[in-house]
């Protein structure tokens, strides 16, 4: 049960598949909450990186239609970081604009060894950065407020969920306490946990040694866990 | 809320991942008409705005002291040369205080013989 459970939410398994909580990175424009399984084998990554490497080349080029493209397959990737940062949809969307922006500005001189994915979203993770240091002050936490509205997220009911908890209240309150983490956790928190990152990944996205960013996921990981368990029971 | 209500790692993941925010089509749209916007002005205008001018500004600002300075050094020595006190002006002196000597005879000549202003005669 708890390999299932794992398999599911991304972790690596014994039998070869590696699993996504978020849509891969070649699915359509339609964000897909919630767990999605999809076979890697050799094959697939070479056509997966093929198909990359075509549109990092049509993106140095400056095609129109590659920003698009881009947008298309990593738009709800970088919307969901910018709003489960900034808990803000209008400051999201301007963020995730001048990250488009930037993307086209700087795309000539980017040659790929990070790969799209983790050069975008670490674009948009530094200007959310630059937006929050901006801010100077922490937006009070109000229980009241829905914490989904204000950000522009929207939660899909999981399925096989224990009945006896209330999936709404605990992912408001989840909501609540990822507001109330510091910005270098809650990044670290949401690449991992929300968009499906691997830890090199997001090494290679914040620019942190993978210890820092297990340490810190740990600690975002136990506070979650406080924060939630306190408000819930 | 039962109180054994445990929030394991597994579960935290499955809530944190069941959130999402949907990408807004108008986003691009935005984007491509700043992009289009961008490319409607100028090149050079355009140039400006990037930091290689800001970086070619510092550049010349730099340069242009250093010439500024140069000049100025070289420029000390010969000014120094030319400048001369009032003591060694008056050491070199040859007793004309800089007036041409046939000038300054003639003028003594002819202020004692026809009474000038200043001699004190009255001239009639």
């Amino acid at each position: 049960m708890l390999s299932r459970e794992r398999a599911r939410l991304g972790y690596s398994t014994r039998l070869g598949w590696k699993t996504h909580p978020v849509r891969p990175l070649r699915d359509g424009p339609e964000p897909v909450s919630g767990s999605c399984v999809h076979l890697v084998s050799g094959q697939e990554d070479r056509l997966a990186d093929t198909d990359e490497r075509d549109l990092i080349a049509r993106l140095r080029t400056r095609e129109p239609e590659a920003l698009g493209e881009v947008y298309r397959r990593l738009g709800s990737a970088m919307t969901t970081l910018a709003s489960s940062m900034l808990r803000d949809r209008e400051e999201a969307h301007d963020v995730v604009e001048d990250a488009l922006l930037r993307v086209h500005r700087a795309a000539p001189d980017f040659r790929g060894e990070r790969g799209l994915r983790t050069w975008v979203l670490r674009i948009v993770a530094n200007l959310c950065r630059d937006r929050l240091r901006r801010r100077k002050f922490i937006a009070p936490n109000n229980d009241d407020e829905d914490p989904f509205e204000r950000a522009g997220l929207s939660f899909d009911p999981i399925e096989e969920w224990d009945g006896a908890l209330d999936q709404h209240k605990l992912v408001a309150a989840m909501e609540r306490a990822i507001a109330a983490l510091p910005q270098d956790q809650r990044e670290i928190v949401v690449m991992r946990h929300r968009l499906g990152l691997s830890h090199a990944e997001i090494m290679e996205a914040l620019g942190v040694p993978e210890g820092t960013v297990k340490s810190r996921l740990a600690r975002a990981l136990a506070a979650l866990r406080e924060h939630v368990t306190k408000e819930i029971v | 809320m039962s109180n054994r209500f445990e929030l394991d790692e597994v579960r935290i993941a499955r809530l944190l991942g069941a959130v999402q925010a949907p990408a807004d089509p108008a986003v691009l749209t935005r984007a491509r008409a700043r992009i289009a916007a961008m490319g409607d002005v100028p090149g050079v205008f355009a140039w400006l705005g990037t930091p290689a001018a800001l970086a070619a500004a510092c550049v010349a600002m730099l340069l242009s002291a250093g010439v500024s300075l140069a000049v100025l050094r070289a420029e000390r020595p010969a000014a120094a040369a030319r400048e001369t006190s009032l003591v060694s002006a008056l050491i070199d002196d040859d007793g004309s205080y800089g007036l041409p000597t046939s000038a300054a005879v003639a003028t003594v000549t002819d202020g004692g013989a026809q009474g000038g202003p200043d001699s004190g005669t009255v001239s009639q």
